[in-house]
């Protein structure tokens, strides 16, 4: 982890400092007055060399320090304490929904193959996979807040202060694509695991197709479904900046799109070691959990 | 001017529904009745701004809630942007325009009842103006005694101030400026409370600060999400109506649920037909332009820059991209801005090629010599909306002048900045300026007093225009105390600058806003483009 | 070829499809009649069994033999109606214990899968679920036909897997099936097929993904089960000599049809046909002392889809003649109950082609 940190940080820093001054853009349209201008490089040490500028922030960085935003004048790790709980529950309810929709839908298509629902999942999958994301988030918006807006189902289309319906819109549209591919890998490894011999050995034993599909196929199918829900997992918690742009959402991928605009390096260096480490933390999670699914690895 | 919050492709996007959401939000119209109703929550469309310390106060985003927060010496008329006594009673001004000193109110506190007194704006002062606070919008102070020595760290109060008592309040300045008093109704200028009180607010200062105006933090920031604001019930003042302003921290869309909603320009026409009696436009003090560099190329020359003027069609334009919205400039002082001179009535204001007219465009560009085949350059910062007037622009000089053209879109907006102020800038390029208060120095001295130039001193002076006589009208104007006096010295300097015209003046900004008057009186949008929530009040209970 | 047996050469009377089979009985147990499976497939319909009659009686033991892709393992399948997709029952009738399996409904069939017919399939390894215990694996085949408690379902799978002689089968019963050996697993298949102590027991080359060592031990162990419990067995091969103990009769599939049947002893000692010399001589043979080298049937066994004119044999055959690619020959009775497909049965010309060296 700790090499994927160093290596992470320094790309991130040759970049930035290649990017220019973040000096350039406090001000906006106006020129910050020369003084003024010293005062904030120096309390920022913005004209420092990259390897001195790298230096201490590793050095504060090994104290846990992630620094202060040049902008907001808060500390970084306050800046994407006050997100993170947005995103992981952002996250975990998109989740929620990939895995329950992925999964259904997958085991459906499989089992019933070349039905109308499975052909209706592999185009409508298809078409999840090619929407932009920001763009599925718009027309939910369109269809939810403005023409339904006058009927029971109309949901809220920005902000967190609508409690748990706040959360349907945004979720819904940052699980699209994974809800997708998972219903596609879901269909794939089930119509794999069906092939086996263990699900002939199942039914000559004369278990019905119910105890067939969803007791021998499903757990072997789910295998490298929940492996790869749980990378996705990793994914969302970083992978929801245009989500989070579009709905409003107080969470670290929208600080993180706006830091990057705006030259706040502090919040982007710190925000992407806050995600590399989360990504690494849900795929050492996932290593772990893989022996709890499958005996075969949790014996060798 | 204030940073505006630069518009992503995303955001005008966004945007375009706006206009739909909105038009579904208002179905039933509002009653009307001359009762002032106490309460209700107001709400109002807000990006994240980055902090609330009002001594760093450097966006619009930020400004508009300082503005509720806080009163300094002075504040500015809703309506007129004129300044009025607000902690300062009365003030003097000695016979160089050096000296003042502020009669401070008695009842004056700050929300937590500490005192607001003289040495609160010795703290505050003194705080904006600190190395350790190194605060953007310092320089608003610059002209204080002692300011240098408190940017590089050698002192930590502001020696050209002082509390002579309780209420007197006296500022000393290096240098002349017969409108000192109307800066300090900027935030920067803001009284502070105690460090103690300071450095004791949780989760911080910045998230959570006390100040002394009608309303005050009903709790911290809750970033990114909503600002609320509730009466101050010690401000010194007329207690605003409303219980609960929401400052709602929505990226750029969900605008049905806001009383006071920002529109982009292009919509603007469909969202008026739309919303009846539920918007507001009013001409603000800015002004969009288009600046040259005199040092360089086809730019040096006089007679190009007025020809240029003259060819464009402002009106034209503005119908085209920006449905009428914006009034074409006539001048450099804005209209809410005292020193404005209206145009007669052909439309002719101060600024004599800012009308259109080709013939005399072509002649002047025939008789300053430059080259035909040389394309001029147009710039702008890209994915900011510029894109279409910048085009008409171009499409006009080709056709009234008979020049090339090239346009470049830069990315992002501060490689424009820096293209724009250097050495190399050249052609005609994008630029606005809004103001900081309101006072006719603020859109002359910054953008055309050679001690502004912005290679040489880092200023806004980005025409490198440097006519020492115009320099000498500002020093002039500075060290006048008579205020009629001082505004014909800034009428002046401004004819002077027309004259030459290193900057071809396009339109006043206008503003337009969608805002809930059905439900709420008394709100309307100053000279800040901000609400004016302090004197808002419903016109019937709401149910 | 549509109907399979035929009179006597010069009988007097054709025998119909619904008449006997040679070693049909009252006794028989099962009896499979003109069984025609295919695949339909993007290449063209895999003509997988092509007509296949047979019976076993009850506490016999047949044993199909042939190569990989002579349709033997389909004909297995069918029986307990698992021809994986998109292989279909094209026509025939399987009688097992009076009921024609091909007209059962999914829960009759349900009833007798596992309860009144076990199989035990090739590949132990693949064929035992790779998550659940064998364990579980075991006892759910009782649970599922005896409606057995948790706990009683547990012990009885206990006992079963000591029967099947897994040593310390109580510790093992939670053992997953990659802990075990390859010979262990299929005495845990073993002990699945027979847990309802089953009428007939299919046994799908059970010894072929085996190491030698331990394939007598399984036969062994199938047939001491078959005797203890009075069950039939359908025993599938490619390896005629490992039936040779086993088998009451057999009968060997080419190309999706049998080409010959009978006895065991016919078979062995008067086989009728080239493709069942064949056979014979590429197998070791304990029983003789050792004649020369093992030969393989050259070539490889024809394409289902497009089967050769004739006797589908006729490419590989040293004794083929012009008869041979032009009419197919028909499975008739040579012998009391000795059938054999073959235009020269029992009567076999000079080879044409000697051994290539």
């Amino acid at each position: 982890m700790i090499p994927v940190v160093f290596g992470a940080t320094l790309i991130l820093f040759v970049m930035l400092f290649a990017l220019g001054n973040p000096i350039d853009s406090i001000g906006g349209e106006r020129n910050l007055d020369r003084s003024v201008r010293q005062t904030i490089i120096d309390k920022y040490h913005l004209d420092d060399s990259l390897p001195k500028q790298y230096i201490s922030y590793m050095g504060n960085l090994a104290k846990g320090d992630l620094g202060e935003s040049i902008l907001q004048r808060r500390p970084v790790k306050r800046i994407l304490g006050d997100g993170m709980p947005w995103s992981l529950k952002l996250a975990l309810t998109a989740i929620a929904i990939e895995t329950f929709f992925g999964i259904v839908a997958g085991v459906i298509s499989a089992v019933r193959r070349y039905s109308f629902l499975d052909v209706f999942t592999t185009i409508g999958t298809s078409v999840l996979v090619a929407i932009p994301v920001f763009w599925l988030g718009l027309m939910l918006q369109l269809l939810f807040g403005v023409f339904l807006r006058n009927t029971f189902i109309h949901l809220p289309v920005s902000g967190v202060d609508a409690g748990w319906r706040s959360f349907i819109l945004p979720a819904l549209t940052l699980a699209s694509v994974f809800t997708a591919i998972t219903a596609r890998l879901t269909r794939t490894t089930m119509l794999e695991v069906m092939r086996q011999d263990y699900i002939r050995t199942a039914a000559a034993k004369g278990l019905p197709e119910r105890t067939i599909v969803y007791k021998h196929a499903l757990r072997n199918a789910m295998i490298p479904v929940i492996t790869n829900i749980g990378l996705d997992f990793g994914s969302l918690i970083g992978g929801a900046i245009l989500t989070e742009t579009v709905f409003s959402w107080p969470g670290i991928g929208r600080e993180l799109a706006l830091a990057v605009l705006r030259k706040d390096n502090p919040i982007v260096i710190g925000g992407t070691i806050i995600l590399i480490m989360a990504f690494l933390l849900v795929n050492l999670l996932v290593d772990i959990s893989y022996g709890f699914l499958d005996p075969r690895i949790r014996y060798d | 001017m204030d940073a505006l919050k630069q518009s992503t492709p995303v955001r005008v996007f966004l945007l375009l529904f706006a206009v739909a959401i909105f038009t579904a939000a208002c179905g039933g119209g509002g009653g009307t009745s001359g009762e002032r109703i106490k309460g209700g929550t107001i709400r109002v469309e807000e990006s994240e701004p980055d902090s609330l310390d009002a001594n760093t106060a450097d966006d619009s985003e930020q400004i508009v809630i300082e503005h509720q927060l806080y009163r300094g010496l002075v504040d500015y008329n809703n309506t007129t942007a004129k300044v009025q006594p607000a902690v300062a009673e009365k003030w003097d001004v000695n016979a160089n325009a050096t000296e003042f000193t502020f009669h401070l109110r008695k009842s004056a506190v700050f929300s937590n009842g500490e005192p607001c007194d003289a040495q609160a704006f010795v703290r505050g002062w003194s705080r904006a103006t600190s190395k350790a606070l190194a605060s953007p919008v310092a320089y608003h102070a610059a002209g204080i005694k002692g300011f240098a020595d408190q940017q590089s760290g050698k002192t930590t109060t502001l020696s050209g101030i002082e509390a002579v008592d309780a209420t007197t309040f006296k500022v000393t300045l290096a240098a002349p400026d017969g409108d000192f008093v109307v800066r300090t109704g900027h935030p920067v200028f803001s009284p502070a409370p105690k460090e103690e009180t300071i450095a004791g607010q949780k989760p911080s200062w910045a998230e959570n600060p006390i100040g002394n105006g009608p309303f005050m933090m009903k709790e911290a920031q809750k970033h990114n999400q909503v600002i609320s604001l509730v009466p101050n019930l010690k401000y010194y003042g007329a207690k605003p109506f409303a219980a609960e302003v929401d400052y709602k921290i929505i990226a750029d869309f969900d605008t049905a649920y806001t009383d006071f909603t920002r529109i982009p320009p292009e919509k603007f026409k469909e969202a008026k037909a739309a919303n009846p009696g539920k918007y507001i436009i009013r001409p603000t003090a800015g002004i969009n332009y288009i600046s040259l560099n005199i040092l360089n190329g086809a730019d040096k020359n006089a007679d190009f820059r007025k020809a240029a003027s003259l060819a464009v069609d402002r009106q034209a334009i503005s119908n085209a991209a920006f449905s009428g919205l914006n009034v074409p400039a006539t001048g450099i002082i804005p209209p809410a801005l005292p020193g404005y001179r209206k145009p007669d009535a052909s439309g002719v204001g101060p600024c004599k090629f800012c009308r259109y007219d080709p013939t005399q465009a072509k002649q002047l560009f025939t008789s300053s010599g430059v080259s035909k085949t040389t394309p001029i350059l147009l710039s702008f910062n890209g994915g900011a909306g510029h894109e279409i007037w910048m085009q008409a622009v171009a499409k006009q000089l080709e056709t009234n002048l008979g020049v090339k053209t090239k346009l470049e879109a830069f990315q992002p907006f501060s490689k424009f900045i820096t293209f724009r102020n250097g050495a190399a800038a050249n052609g005609l390029m994008r630029n606005a300026w809004g103001m900081d208060y309101p006072t006719p120095d603020n859109f002359l001295y910054p953008l055309f007093d050679s001690r502004s130039d912005s290679i040489k001193a880092g200023g806004d002076n980005s025409t490198h225009y440097n006519n020492p006589a115009f320099d000498k009208l500002i020093d002039q104007a500075r060290a006048e105390t008579d205020t009629a006096k001082r505004l014909k010295n800034y009428q002046d300097a401004e004819d002077l600058v027309l004259a030459d015209m290193p900057v071809i003046p396009m339109w006043w900004r206008t503003q337009f806003r969608l805002a809930a008057l059905d439900k709420w009186g008394g709100l309307a949008m100053n000279a800040f483009e901000e609400p004016t929530v302090e004197t808002a009040f419903l016109k019937k209970a709401s149910t | 070829m549509a109907e399979i047996v035929e009179a006597p050469v010069g009988g007097e009377e054709a025998t119909s499809a619904q008449t006997r089979l040679p070693f049909e009985s009252a006794d028989s147990l099962l009896v499979v009649r003109d069984l025609v499976v295919h695949f339909h497939t993007d290449f063209g319909v895999v003509k997988a069994v092509d007509g296949v009659s047979y019976s076993v009686n009850a506490g016999e033991t047949l044993a199909i033999v042939g190569e990989s892709g002579s349709g033997k393992s389909v004909n297995a399948s069918a029986v307990l109606g698992l021809v994986p997709p998109p292989g279909k029952v094209h026509r025939g009738e399987i009688i097992f214990q009076g009921q024609d399996m091909l007209k059962l409904d999914d829960q009759r069939l349900r009833e007798i899968r596992g309860n009144r017919i076990g199989m035990v399939f090739q590949d132990p390894l693949t064929s035992l679920n790779p998550v659940f215990s064998v364990g579980a694996q075991v006892s759910e085949a009782v649970q599922i036909h005896e409606g057995l408690a948790r706990k009683d379902a547990r012990e009885r799978a206990t006992e079963l897997l000591s029967i099947v002689g897994i040593p310390r089968s109580r510790e093992r019963f939670d053992d997953y099936p990659h802990q075990f050996s390859g010979g262990m697993r299929q005495r845990v298949m073993i002990a699945m097929a027979i847990a309802m102590k089953p009428a007939l027991l299919i046994a799908d080359e059970p010894t072929t993904a085996l190491d030698v060592t331990v394939q007598a031990q399984i036969l062994d162990l199938l047939g001491s089960l078959q005797q203890e419990f009075g069950m039939a067995m359908i025993l599938i091969t490619h390896d005629l000599g490992m039936v040779a103990d086993q088998a009451d009769t057999v009968a060997v599939m080419y190309a999706g049809s049998i080409v010959e049947y009978g006895t065991v002893d016919d078979i062995y000692y008067r086989p009728l046909m080239p493709y069942t010399l064949g056979l014979m001589a590429s197998v070791a043979r304990m029983d003789q002392a050792r004649s020369g080298r093992l030969r393989p049937i050259r070539g490889q066994p024809p394409s289902l889809i497009f089967r050769p004119p004739g006797c589908p044999f006729h490419p590989r055959c040293d004794y083929a003649r012009e008869v041979c690619w032009q009419e197919q020959p028909e499975l008739l009775e040579y012998d009391q109950q000795h059938l054999a497909a073959c235009h020269f049965a029992g009567n076999l010309p000079e080879p044409i082609r000697k051994d290539e060296p």
